[in-house]
């Protein structure tokens, strides 16, 4: 036999080998099947059931769980490369031996859902009752146990404390266990949360007396370490109070107080009475007047009242035109000196009318301009009206942004009392605090609040910005003769801040 | 052709890469603008001014809060902002479900809250408790403040139980370590200071009723700000505490029996704590220890120089405040404020006691003859007991700030009573020093032997400005009886205290300086006591003058002329080497402290001769001036003053920067005006 024929065979006989395996898998499952087992398991439950009495008791089946020295017989048995086995399996105790399927009763240790291993071939059997199931409350607790104690190996106290968090939340339990962890989580400081510091400050770690002896010697303060992250202000977080403000002042201190407070307000007064000036009228006070006035008062006076123009008698205007020694050299003929007088004539009406047209154009587009403006004048006030009514709907309702409230309050002397029970409180508190934080920059920055002051002139806060409305009209208006509704008006573009 | 490379495009570089604006942080970060706030206020990110506003904000003009880049980077890792924004999603579904009236979802979303804690963020702004220690002034005010606010929302009620806890835990530590160092009444509240691991800490507390919420705060941010302090206090007083080896959370040390309701009741509990008399249990046994360090350390100054005298005596009066009222009773009746003065009282030493009905916790009663003071605060109160003294609440604060007790017969209840000084004192150049905080300056200075004979001098300056105030009303009497006989004498008395008046004004003269005049008048004289004194000196310079006159030209000579024109021109030296930039800032402060001194000597000559005045030895007149009349002013003056009013308008307006900008590149005006105006 050759080789290739072996080869043959060897085929042949493995493909028949893979063809009579058997579809049905029951067969395979029966036949390496051994029930012997279980079966004698079986009678000795029931047997157990009916008599009520313990199976053999072996000595490392069964014994007393004594405290601390139970951990020691589980280490026992336990095999050493099996790393599942390192997790914290419950004790076996005479409880289990009892009643086994009821793993838990009264112990505070967490409880695993495994069963004894002799009864663990039971499981998945019909008529064979599950594992234990714990209530959601306690399969909570568990988790979080373990989370904890997966935390005190964790390097990262951060992600720790986010995995501790994520699986609180995953679970969802009765109200009152929640309710229990809330309170626990967020009210409870009984920690130190300082224990673990870096490095003690100078102060923690110098006596007193050696401060003393450090001033003595060195004349200075002992440094401290600056290692909070945020700088603070230079205003203090709690201003100290002017001598001014006690219930039962002295009068030289009162008076002070008081004086300074007339002077603020005096201040403030002043400057509310200039900034309301400024927004009542579109130009400010003062505000120079117009020079060019005077053309467009000529033009409208011609248009109203004078009457038309006189018309001078031809010749006067011509000999006035010419100079004499040019008329004595120019002599010229009848004919020649009528069609001069002709053309001339031609002209100068040409020139009459182009005029009268351009003023009265002028005129219209002024009267046009005069209505544009009447209008925008209209709209202002619209504007500004509706503007107020705004700022008096504003008023009720709490702004959005901070205003600031007086800057010293004083109580005056008739105010004062003489008992300490009768003494009010001048200010509102609440409101005191906002404006002292808002006043450090710790709400907004405190731009806002600086107010420049100069020589004779008081800076108010509002911003005067010179935008105009209307389109400024210059001399080019008027020059050429045009169509006022054929051009519409052009409005100058907005100027960028 | 662009830009050459090594330069940088506008924006990329300096003070505008620097910046971002809120409203771009808050979009970089995905919240809302009250989440982003909160952030911001738990880590402790503020707006900051920069150097270049315009440039900060590329070009803008208009107010914008900028915050620093690298701080929203440092935002946008952060573990809590995910929590905020699973916070924020949640709100959305709550309100579906609401909407819906979906009770069951509304329950399960509720339930899934997130919890957050702020222990890692108080670590990370307080790395060390020191530190923490350092900011509580902030953090105290505002718990002392929404202990006693009006509830309503965003303010609740959970809110103001938990600062009242946090409230009374910091108080019961002030007593325990007694380390309160001042008190100090004001219209506005209570300002406290304390003394913690060497770092004064003030704060205050409002007056005992109710605060209304203001419409113009903000109030959502105030409860951020709530939110961290909790948290941050609640974790600083563990630790505090724990110094005091008090357990934590407190509890007492003996529970009492209640009975039915009363022991289902909570609040009978927590008023054993709010009470602050009632023992409490600690984690370690008392031993009494360093009683015996203030005798020696007392001894060992004794035989010292006096800088370590000065460097102790901080120490030494600490240790007095400590025992200012032990071995005294004090019993308060209703009307007084319960808390405050516990607090003082029992920080010093002393025994406190109440009526059974106003509070839980009264030790003793009020028949009891052990007690040495009552602290009374109505005019009218009938007084039953000799043994003790009754005294207007005002006493216990005064003799906490003086660290001595004081007399207590201007307490008495009904009596008019002596100014409440200011115990923050302030050592500024030219500060105007009432004569009663001179007598507190005196007091804190002196050692324990010296205050003795301070405060008997004091008593009797007192007395003898009672009894010239008494002859003088009896005089008054008299004069009504007979007035012919006695004037003439009384001229002759005035004319001798205007002849003393003139004596002292011409010392004053000496020195031309409104500083010189200044420095003589702050040596305060107190009633008749130190016009002697004065009195004497002045005796003095006579002599010196007499001694050091010349032969030959007739001329004074003084020293302390000499001394001024010396200073005046080393003055005068030293201004000239300053900077010219800076010149003009230190003639500023100059002109400045000058006002500021003629300001005080102005209220303390006022002070006298109010104080003259209530003797009897200044007329109305002399005191007010002789009144005013009004001066009638013609027509043609009148026209002048309006018309210089109109000018300096004009000018004023000229020159405001307003009009500057208005006609920068104008130089013809618009042809309209004219036409609206006819």
């Amino acid at each position: 036999m050759t080789a290739t024929t072996l080869n043959l065979i060897e085929q042949v006989s493995s493909k028949k080998k893979k063809l009579n395996k058997s579809k049905n898998r029951k067969k395979t499952w029966r036949k390496h099947i051994d029930l012997t087992g279980i079966e004698a398991a079986l009678e000795q439950q029931e047997e157990d059931e009916r008599l009520g009495c313990l199976g053999e008791v072996t000595s490392n089946f069964m014994y007393l769980d004594t405290g601390d020295g139970a951990a020691d017989s589980t280490k026992e048995n336990r095999p050493e490369d099996d790393q599942t086995a390192k997790k914290k399996l419950p004790t076996l105790r005479l409880e289990y031996t009892v009643d086994p399927k009821t793993g838990l009763k009264a112990t505070d240790r967490p409880k695993s859902d495994k069963l004894i291993p002799e009864l663990q071939l039971l499981a998945g059997l019909p008529g064979s009752k599950g594992p234990f199931k714990q209530s959601r409350f306690r399969e909570k607790d568990t988790f979080l146990h373990q989370v904890q104690q997966k935390t005190r190996h964790s390097k990262n106290r951060r992600t720790a404390h986010k995995a501790l968090v994520k699986a609180a939340n995953s679970f969802s339990t009765t109200k009152s266990s929640r309710k229990i962890i809330k309170s626990k989580q967020k009210l409870s400081f009984d920690k130190n949360l300082w224990s673990e510091a870096p490095a003690p400050s100078r102060e923690d770690e110098l006596s007193a007396e050696a401060i003393t002896h450090m001033k003595l010697s060195l004349g200075q303060q002992p440094i401290n370490n600056r290692s909070s992250k945020i700088k603070c202000k230079n205003i203090p977080a709690v201003p100290l109070p002017h001598p001014g403000l006690s219930y039962n002042p002295d009068l030289g201190s009162h008076q002070k107080l008081l004086a300074k407070a007339v002077k603020s307000e005096m201040s403030r007064s002043k400057q509310a009475k200039y900034t309301n000036d400024m927004r009542t009228c579109d130009y400010p006070k003062g505000a120079e007047i117009v020079d060019n006035i005077e053309t467009i008062r000529d033009m409208e006076g011609v248009h109203a009242n004078t009457p038309a123009i006189k018309e001078e008698p031809m010749e006067d205007e011509d000999e006035a035109s010419v100079p004499a020694e040019a008329r004595k050299m120019d002599r010229r003929t009848h004919a020649q000196r009528l069609k001069y007088r002709r053309h001339h004539e031609a002209l100068r009406l040409a020139k009459h009318l182009k005029d009268k047209k351009k003023r009265e154009n002028a005129i219209l587009r002024a009267a046009e301009i005069q209505r544009e403006l009447d209008e925008e004048d209209a709209k202002k006030q619209r504007v500004a009206e509706k503007k107020a009514r705004a700022q008096r709907k504003k008023a009720l309702k709490p702004p959005k942004t901070f205003v600031e409230s007086k800057d010293v309050e004083v109580a005056l002397s008739s105010e004062l009392r003489d008992n300490l029970r009768c003494v009010q409180p001048t200010s509102n508190p609440v409101l005191e605090r906002y404006t002292h934080l808002y006043r450090r920059g710790l709400l907004y920055s405190n731009a806002r609040t600086r107010v420049y002051q100069r020589k004779g002139a008081i800076n108010s806060m509002r911003k005067v910005v010179n935008r105009p409305g209307y389109e400024r009209l210059t001399e080019k208006d008027f020059e050429g003769p045009h169509d006022v509704t054929a051009r519409p008006l052009k409005r100058a573009p907005k100027k960028k801040l | 052709m662009g830009r050459p490379r090594n330069m940088k495009k506008k924006g990329e570089a300096g003070e505008a890469a620097r910046f971002i604006s809120r409203s771009r942080a808050v979009r970089k970060l995905q919240l809302g603008l009250q989440a982003f706030n909160r952030v911001c206020i738990i880590k402790g990110i503020f707006p900051i001014e920069p150097k270049n506003r315009i440039k900060a904000q590329k070009g803008d003009s208009k107010y914008r809060p900028l915050y620093l880049k690298k701080d929203i980077k440092f935002l946008m890792h952060d573990p809590l902002i995910w929590t905020i924004r699973q916070e924020e999603a949640l709100r959305k579904k709550l309100a579906k479900a609401r909407h819906l009236r979906d009770g069951y979802k509304e329950q399960l979303v509720k339930r899934n809250k997130p919890i957050y804690r702020l222990e890692q963020n108080v670590l990370e702004r307080y790395p060390t408790f020191v530190d923490a220690v350092k900011d509580l002034g902030d953090p105290l005010t505002m718990i002392f403040l929404f202990c006693n606010i009006e509830v309503r929302p965003p303010i609740y009620e959970h809110h103001v139980s938990r600062c009242q806890r946090l409230k009374i835990e910091f108080l019961t530590y002030v007593i325990e370590a007694s380390c309160l160092t001042k008190a100090f009444i004001t219209t506005k509240g209570y300002y406290y200071e304390v003394e913690i691991m060497g770092h004064n800490i003030v704060w205050t507390a409002p007056h005992n009723c109710v605060t209304e919420v203001p419409p113009n705060a903000d109030m959502k941010i105030m409860r951020h700000f709530l939110e961290f302090y909790i948290a941050m206090l609640g974790f600083v007083n563990f630790r505090l505490l724990g110094k005091v080896d008090l357990r934590y959370p407190l509890k007492p040390k003996v529970m009492p029996r209640l009975k039915g309701a009363e022991k289902k009741d909570l609040d009978n509990l927590k008023n054993l704590m709010a009470s602050l008399n009632y023992p409490l249990e600690k984690t370690t046994e008392e031993s009494e220890e360093n009683l015996d360090d203030n005798e020696t350390t007392s001894k060992l100054i004794k035989g010292s120089s006096e800088k370590t005298q000065k460097v102790y005596a901080e120490r030494m009066q600490a240790e007095a405040r400590r025992k200012l009222f032990s071995g005294l009773k004090f019993f308060l009746n209703p009307e007084c404020n319960r808390e405050s003065l516990t607090l003082v009282i029992r920080s010093c030493g002393g025994e406190v006691s109440w009526p059974s009905t106003v509070f839980p916790c009264s030790t003793y009663k009020e028949d009891d003859q052990c007690i040495t003071h009552q602290i009374v605060d109505r005019p009218n109160f009938d007084k039953k007991y000799l043994t003790r003294f009754y005294v207007q609440p005002q006493w216990v604060y005064d003799c906490l700030n003086a660290v001595t007790l004081k007399p207590c017969q201007p307490y008495l209840p009904g009596c008019p009573l002596p100014p409440h000084i200011c115990p923050f004192l302030k050592n500024f150049e030219g500060w105007y020093i009432p004569p009663e905080e001179e007598d507190l300056r005196k007091l804190l200075a002196a050692s324990p032997e010296e205050k003795e004979a301070l405060l008997k001098e004091m008593a009797a300056a007192e007395q003898k400005k009672l009894a010239m105030l008494r002859a003088v009303n009896e005089k008054s009497d008299d004069e009504s009886g007979s007035e012919d006989d006695d004037d003439e004498d009384k001229y002759d008395e005035d004319e001798n205290d205007e002849s003393d008046e003139e004596k002292d004004e011409e010392v004053e003269e000496d020195g031309d300086d409104a500083v010189n005049e200044a420095d003589a008048s702050m040596e305060v004289d107190d009633g008749e006591g130190n016009n002697k004194e004065e009195e004497k000196k002045d005796d003095g310079k006579e002599e010196e003058i007499k001694d050091v006159v010349r032969r030959g030209k007739e001329r004074f000579y003084s020293k302390k002329k000499d001394e001024s024109k010396e200073e005046r021109t080393d003055t005068r030296m030293r201004t000239l080497m300053i900077h010219k930039k800076n010149r003009k800032l230190y003639h500023k402060l100059k002109t400045k402290e000058t006002k500021r001194l003629r300001r005080s000597s102005m209220l303390k000559d006022r002070r006298e001769a109010l104080e003259l005045h209530k003797i009897g030895k200044i007329s109305d007149e002399q005191l007010e001036g002789p009144p005013k009349t009004k001066i009638k002013q013609t027509f043609s003056e009148r026209r002048a003053k309006l018309y210089q009013s109109r000018v300096r308008s004009a000018v004023r307006f000229a020159r405001s920067a307003a009009n500057k900008n208005r006609f920068r590149g104008e130089k013809k005006k618009p042809a309209i005006a004219d036409t609206r105006d006819e």
